[in-house]
């Protein structure tokens, strides 16, 4: 356990933890104030997806003595939590103890479930400090923790395969791949099999940086694209544009013909608070699944297509 | 021999178990190993039950 001198410390610990390591990690904060100095964590969750626990010892009367339960401050409680709301996957607050295994199990399944966020359990400083009186059952050992990933349509994913392998020349722009460990290495095997360069944002490290098919920071992949995968966490990630200074006209740096194949969550974690999303691209395929999935399965389908086009071959 | 160094550290053992325990447990059982902790201002003057070491209470 580590002692944290300020709120959004202990959020941002837990945060970087998840992201290096790909397991969650619990943050234990006070009531209100400490709420809203780790909303300052969570607003940067929204950008960074990853796995954490929170958990709160509240005491809405803010006095020494521990309140009884018909005393608890529905306002001040209700304003914490509906606070967090907005940045969390999920919260919930138990108010038996019989209550909490459940809801401990239903919270780990929902934060680890692909898009990973935060989530929000409080535990009431009153049904903290109840000397246990019977034996509280945990949730089987057996059951299932995180649901499987979601997987691609296939009948999409070969629509998309088609299109990317009659492109002349398809780029590949990426977000969020790399916030699977895993899904590092398939990104570079899909780029090499089909010869496509990559241009990663860098929200997450999803490209080798030193590879020859890495493009990022030059938007010259895009002017002559004729069709452009994206594969982001959020809808509807365009290249960066560029602005004529002069004019401050803004203009996009893809040819207007260009085709667009987006492959991701699509707008599983779109929120009407946080515009952290761009304009919508009109997609020619559209595809929701986790990427880590995706794209070995887009892979192997452009493979195949490959082995019986020279044309492709030769592109390659 | 443990009982006798956490009782030299004032740390007397219970056999009484708290609600706190369950949350515990479940930290456990999901191999949460790490917590970062913020304790709240002093102000409140309050102690999170499973963040510390207590004789027969919680506290």
């Amino acid at each position: 356990m580590m002692l944290c001198q300020h709120e959004e410390t202990a959020v941002q610990i837990a945060h970087g933890y998840a992201k290096a390591s790909g397991k969650p990690m619990v943050a234990i904060l006070h009531n209100l104030v400490g709420l809203l100095h780790a909303k300052q964590g969570d607003l940067l969750r929204l950008h960074r997806s990853r796995a954490r626990l929170h958990r709160r010892g509240n005491r809405p009367d803010g006095r020494n003595q521990a309140p009884p339960a018909h005393r608890l401050d529905p306002h001040r409680a209700g304003a914490g939590r509906g606070g967090c709301a907005r940045y969390t996957k999920w919260d919930y607050q138990p108010h038996t103890i019989d209550g909490v295994p459940e809801s401990f199990a239903r919270a780990y399944g929902v934060m680890m479930t692909q898009p990973q966020g935060p989530v929000y359990m409080i535990y009431d400083r009153v049904l903290q400090e109840q000397k246990l009186a019977h034996a509280v059952a945990m949730p089987p050992p057996h059951a299932v923790k995180v649901p499987a990933r979601i997987g691609p349509d296939p009948s999409a994913l070969a629509k998309a395969a088609d299109l990317i392998a009659a492109a002349e020349r398809p780029v590949i722009i990426t977000e969020y791949t790399g916030r699977d460990h895993e899904a590092f290495a398939t990104l570079v095997e899909l780029a090499e099999t089909a010869g496509i360069p990559v241009y990663d944002i860098n929200a997450r490290l999803s490209f080798p940086s030193r590879h020859p098919l890495n493009v990022s920071m030059s938007k010259d992949a895009f002017r002559e694209a004729t069709a452009s995968c994206a594969w982001t966490r959020a809808t509807g990630r365009s290249p960066p544009p560029e602005l004529v200074s002069t004019t401050r006209e803004v203009k996009s740096v893809v040819p207007a013909g260009a085709k667009w194949v987006e492959i991701g969550f699509g707008d599983l974690e779109l929120s009407s608070w946080a515009l952290d999303y761009q304009r919508m691209n009109h997609a020619d395929v559209r595809v929701m699944a986790d990427t880590t999935l995706a794209i070995p399965m887009l892979t192997r389908l452009l493979r195949d297509r490959i082995a019986k086009d020279k044309r492709l071959q030769s592109r390659v | 021999m443990k009982e006798a160094k956490r009782q030299k550290r004032g740390v007397t053992p219970t056999k009484d178990r708290w609600a706190s325990d369950v949350i515990v447990d479940l930290l456990h059982a999901y191999e949460l190993p790490h917590a970062a902790l913020n304790r709240a201002p002093p102000i409140a003057g309050c102690t999170t039950p499973s963040s510390t070491t207590g004789a027969t209470c919680p506290r």
